[in-house]
């Protein structure tokens, strides 16, 4: 007589596919890591409850002031917006950005300490005709509501 | 005659290539920060331009250099608050826009105030509602 074999198979998950997964998840973090810190003025910002986020990074300008009255755009100093020459440089810079991309919005990352004449002239030199950036965000940090 | 040895064929294991990705993995899963910009957003008035506003709809909120401020409603006795009430801006507004929907509320912050100070008021209208909040420069 005759006896017929069964055929043992192996009941295994495959893991061969589980080393792409891995590398998948992998790729997508290594890619929205942000991993270097760019170099900015210490502020410490305000507090505020009722922050927004800002809908979009690509139209964002950053613009630091801190509470010595230093102003920094794209990494260029200007020690005192009064002065004719750097409020020019400013401008000049701020028309390039906001032509470039009429969505700019102007992130204000200013120092709690700040004086307000400092935010005043940024305020006058933003909506001047020659820049027409009128969009502005006054960067805080979030805090629970009281 | 010559008798061939099967040699097994040569492969690098690869079974430690999960624990190395995982690895990875959990390290770049630690370290991300998802960067979340987050301010109060304001658009400023264009250029030198003026509007007329009509007195009774105006109420104007003037931040000193201490930071204290003045709450001063059309037609209405002006509220003094101190650092520590600015707070009351939030009661205040929701008041005012009660009686009058279109109101507008402008801020005069002094020269030498803080901005911080500037932050706060705003932050208090915002939380009190106000639509309409005009920056005086």
């Amino acid at each position: 007589m005759l006896f017929e074999r069964r055929e043992h198979t192996t009941k295994e998950i495959s893991t061969s596919s589980l080393p792409d997964i891995i590398f998948l998840l992998l790729v997508f973090f290594m890619v929205v890591t942000v991993m270097k810190t760019f170099d900015a003025p210490q502020i410490d910002m305000p507090y505020a409850t009722k922050v927004e986020k800002l809908e979009n990074r690509r139209n964002t300008t950053f613009l630091w002031a801190t509470k010595d009255g230093f102003t920094v755009l794209d990494d260029i100093q200007f020690p005192d917006l009064n002065s004719g020459e750097n409020a020019a440089l400013f401008q000049k810079k701020m028309a390039y950005k906001k032509q470039q991309n009429p969505q700019t919005i102007v992130s204000l990352k200013a120092d709690s300490q700040t004086k307000m004449e400092l935010i005043s002239n940024i305020h006058s030199l933003l909506k001047d005709d020659k820049v027409q950036a009128y969009k502005v965000s006054y960067s805080a940090l979030r805090k629970s509501s009281e | 005659m010559i008798k061939f040895k099967r040699r097994p064929p040569v492969e690098i294991n690869s079974s430690s290539m999960a624990d190395i990705a995982f690895l990875l993995l959990i390290f770049f899963l630690v370290t991300t920060t998802i960067s979340m910009d987050e301010g109060i957003n304001i658009v400023l008035p264009a250029g030198e331009s003026t509007t007329k506003v009509r007195e009774s709809d105006l109420t104007k909120i003037i931040v000193d250099n201490d930071g204290g401020a003045i709450f001063q409603p059309p037609g209405a006795a002006k509220t003094l608050l101190t650092v520590n009430e600015l707070h009351r801006i939030k009661s205040l507004t929701e008041g005012q826009l009660i009686q009058n929907k279109q109101m507008i509320f402008s801020v005069d912050v002094t020269n030498k105030s803080e901005y911080s100070n500037y932050v706060k008021v705003l932050d208090y209208l915002k939380q009190g509602n106000a639509k309409k909040i005009a920056i005086v420069n």
